[in-house]
């Protein structure tokens, strides 16, 4: 290492390490492990869907053994709660904040380090506890949870009123409420760390569009975070000490009346406290995203980001508005009339920003000399089905639509093509950006676009027919389709998006294969490998402890490139050495 | 035009020898684990705010809201933690003007009287309970069990971070940095408790 270091055994560096580098990588591995994990499950959900109550071949006798090898309708639910559990919570989530914002804040910002190391190294072992009780929820009795990755009361909160509302509901809550405290340990870091350590000349303005991305995440899970953690509190105490905060007066639980002394609770409060963090959540998983992709685009179209101060201004806006919307999810639970209204027309509102953003990435790559790269189809992507997935976000957001729609699969096929059209196309335009820094070696190009391409193909047959399944009025969290008879046209739809399913997730074999082939045989970067401007690109690849070999003085703004930045068509941030 | 990803270059792309890379301060001048505790204070205000949030929606939408507290019990426990702060800004300023034994006294008597405050807190719950107001009782019994019960457990850290100070100060090996820490931690406890303290034995 050029810092000097002394050598360290395996276990300091790669596993007790309190490195930002290694830490990021360890969440990484972590959440792209669960991303894996929660795609199975996605696959035994499409399977059911497709074939109801047949035997599933291979997995069934080996997962499902002891029941005749079909999903019950009870393991169906847990499926679709764990799914949603492990993509939002311990996948995408961690992936954003946890790998990219521990590897990327401090050198992007030019700092050797989080700005509290060991605190930093805490808050991922304590993401390994809570993903620890999250998985061990399949291996207690009654099994998994299962009240959907919402966990609505009564049905997560009383005990007797389902096989999984037992202990594995109890695991559930408290994975959660320990992740929370995992989240905001690392937001706390991320902020302190662009703050207080950014190297001389990094103003504000000159901060890279994904720094800006991550710490408006980072702040907004500051704020929004701790009111889950103190509904899970409540829950927990409904759950352990018999209270009533979310069971109402009056409940029946499968025709008698549970045991809680002191009920008149609301389960409405639940959903207020969950969605006041759950709906930020959604802007926590994108707003990282929309940074990575506005400087791959930028670095790749060879042109600066267009309209800079309108793009952070649109970041912190819809973080602000976003703690203002929770409420649409809740227009059918008896919200009532007024109050639709109002969280309709601050939902509306976000699309304002969304649009800026948009329109400046277009305006971005517009006459600039693009390279198509891997990851530049990748942020191409993303631009394409965010827009998808904003617009149907828009139309639910108004409330007569919603009334019809909500709870079908267009709400599915909304979500879905935010979160992985929109942000896993993002994670995986940043793993070929930025793995060449974190490995020392490129990936295949031709391999990266052969992926995104399978993948861009794959996930709009998955995902654009759910739509239509929506409108047609199939609801979301059904076991079987098929036992309504005005849903009988849409079996064959559903078969389609099952084998589209299956071949997206195939197809996901790509990548893996690049990366493992790039860790072995890839070709060996230098310091900037896409002339790049920023500051991750002054450090050697990989970078060392302590990141930089030499002190840096930044003289410019993030997107200088083009013709008027010199010979070379681009002007790094830090002053050149000499 | 370049090719994309440009391959290794010896030249430019060799580690420098002998460096190692500054840590910079920028931002406002405030030391960093300052700054940090209060990013955490604030993110515990929230946290905070959403019991109490819940507490107002529960409270407001009930018609029986019986909540049986002595004020003589909650005055005490006001007064307890109120000395408890005073004391660990007493101590602070003795730090600042270089007394570290003295300083260090005060910080162990601010622990002291927090100490107390759960003493008193665990007196009155048991009463409580002993008259029926118990946190399955009721909906006003769980929130004042799980509400003075958060904050509980968050002056019992408060306990052990100021005691924790105040022997540190005494070997001489802290920085005052980490006491005037804990001090700010209290006083955040301090105003949640004077926020609760109005809301159960007050309205």
């Amino acid at each position: 290492m050029s810092t000097g270091a002394p050598r360290r055994g395996f276990l300091r560096t790669w596993i007790f390490s309190v490195d930002h580098k290694v830490i990021g990588l360890q969440y990484l591995v972590a959440s792209a492990t669960m991303l894996l994990f929660g795609g199975l499950l996605a696959m035994a959900i499409r399977w059911q869907l497709a074939w109801p109550w047949t035997e599933m071949p291979i997995v069934g006798q080996l997962v499902f053994g002891d029941v005749g090898r079909v999903i019950s309708p009870a393991a169906y639910t847990a499926l679709f709660t764990m799914h949603g559990t492990a993509m939002v919570f311990f996948a995408v989530l961690p992936l954003l904040t946890g790998a990219f914002g521990n590897y990327l804040v401090p050198l992007l910002v030019g700092a050797p380090d989080m700005a509290f190391p060991r605190l930093n190294a805490a808050s991922f072992w304590i993401f390994l506890g809570a993903m620890g009780l999250f998985l061990a929820g399949f291996f207690v009795e009654g099994g998994a949870a299962e009240s959907g990755w919402t966990a609505y009361p009564p049905l997560a909160t009383l005990p007797s009123a389902a096989p999984g509302s037992g202990a594995g509901q109890t695991l559930w809550l408290l994975a959660i409420v320990v992740l929370g405290v995992s989240s905001i340990l690392n937001s706390l870091n991320a902020v302190v760390t662009v703050v207080k350590m950014r190297a001389p000349g990094m103003t504000w303005m000159r901060l890279p569009l994904t720094v800006w991305g991550l710490l408006v995440a980072a702040a907004l899970q500051l704020a929004a975070l701790p009111v889950l953690t103190a509904g899970g509190v409540l829950q927990l105490s409904d759950r352990w000490i018999g209270t009533a905060f979310y069971t109402p007066a009056g409940l029946l639980v499968n025709s008698v009346a549970p045991e809680v002394a002191g009920a008149g609770g609301s389960p409405l409060l639940w959903q207020h406290l969950f969605w006041f963090y759950s709906h930020p959540a959604v802007y926590v998983m994108v707003l990282p995203a929309m940074g990575f992709v506005s400087d791959i685009l930028s670095v790749h179209s060879r042109k600066p980001v267009f309209g800079y101060k309108p793009m952070v201004w649109a970041m912190s806006s819809i973080a602000g508005l976003g703690l203002m919307v929770w409420g649409h999810h809740m227009f059918t639970s008896g919200l009532g009339f007024e109050m639709g209204r109002a969280f309709m027309l601050s939902t509306m509102l976000i699309a304002l920003p969304s649009a800026v953003k948009t329109f400046n990435w277009i305006a971005t790559i517009w006459g600039g000399r693009i390279r198509l790269t891997a990851a530049m189809c990748f942020a191409l992507g993303f631009v394409a089905l965010f827009v998808i997935g904003g617009l149907s976000g828009l139309w639910l957001a108004a409330t007569p639509v919603d009334v019809y729609l909500h709870d079908t699969y267009l709400v599915v096929a909304h979500f879905h093509y935010i979160v992985f059209g929109g942000t896993v196309l993002a994670v995986f335009g940043a793993l070929h950006h930025w793995l060449p820094k974190m490995t020392g070696r490129a990936l295949s190009e031709t391999l990266g676009r052969w992926h995104f391409l399978g993948t861009f193909v794959g996930l709009n047959c998955v995902f654009l027919p759910m739509h239509q399944l929506g409108i047609a009025g199939m609801i979301r969290r059904t076991a079987d389709p098929s036992v309504y008879q005005l849903y009988e046209h849409l079996a064959p739809l559903n078969r389609f998006v099952t084998w589209s399913a299956f071949a997206l997730a195939a197809w996901q074999l790509l990548f893996v294969v690049n990366v493992l082939w790039s860790l072995r045989s890839g070709t060996r970067v230098g310091r900037n490998p896409w002339e790049a401007t920023t500051l991750e690109w002054e450090a050697p690849s990989p970078p060392g402890h302590g990141n930089f070999d030499r002190d840096l003085v930044i003289d410019c703004g993030p997107y200088e490139y083009g013709d008027a930045a010199g010979a070379r068509d681009f002007r790094p941030q830090a002053r050149s050495r000499s | 035009m370049a090719t994309v990803p440009l391959p290794y270059d010896a030249a430019i792309d060799a580690p420098l020898d002998g460096h190692v890379a500054t840590a910079w301060d920028s931002g406002p001048p405030v030391e960093t684990g300052r700054f940090g505790t209060w990013v955490f204070l604030a993110s515990e205000a929230f946290f905070f705010g959403g019991l109490l949030a819940a507490y107002f929606v529960l409270r407001g939408s009930s018609k029986a809201w019986v909540e049986p507290l002595s004020f003589g019990l909650g005055f005490t426990l006001t007064g307890l933690l109120v000395a408890s702060s005073v004391c660990a800004s007493i101590s602070v300023r003795r730090l600042r003007a270089g007394a570290r034994r003295s300083g260090s006294n005060w910080m162990l008597c601010a622990s002291f009287l927090a100490l107390a405050f759960l003493g008193v807190q665990a007196f009155e719950w048991r009463e409580l309970a002993q008259e029926g107001f118990t946190p399955r009782g009721s909906l006003a019994g769980a929130c004042f069990y799980i509400l003075t019960g958060a904050h509980g457990l968050h002056v019992l850290a408060g306990v052990v971070w100021l005691a924790g100070s105040g022997v540190v100060l005494r070997s001489g090996a802290a920085r005052t940095l980490h006491a005037e820490l804990a001090a700010l931690y209290q006083h955040f406890v301090d105003g949640i408790w004077l926020v609760l303290f109005t809301l159960l034995y007050l309205l």
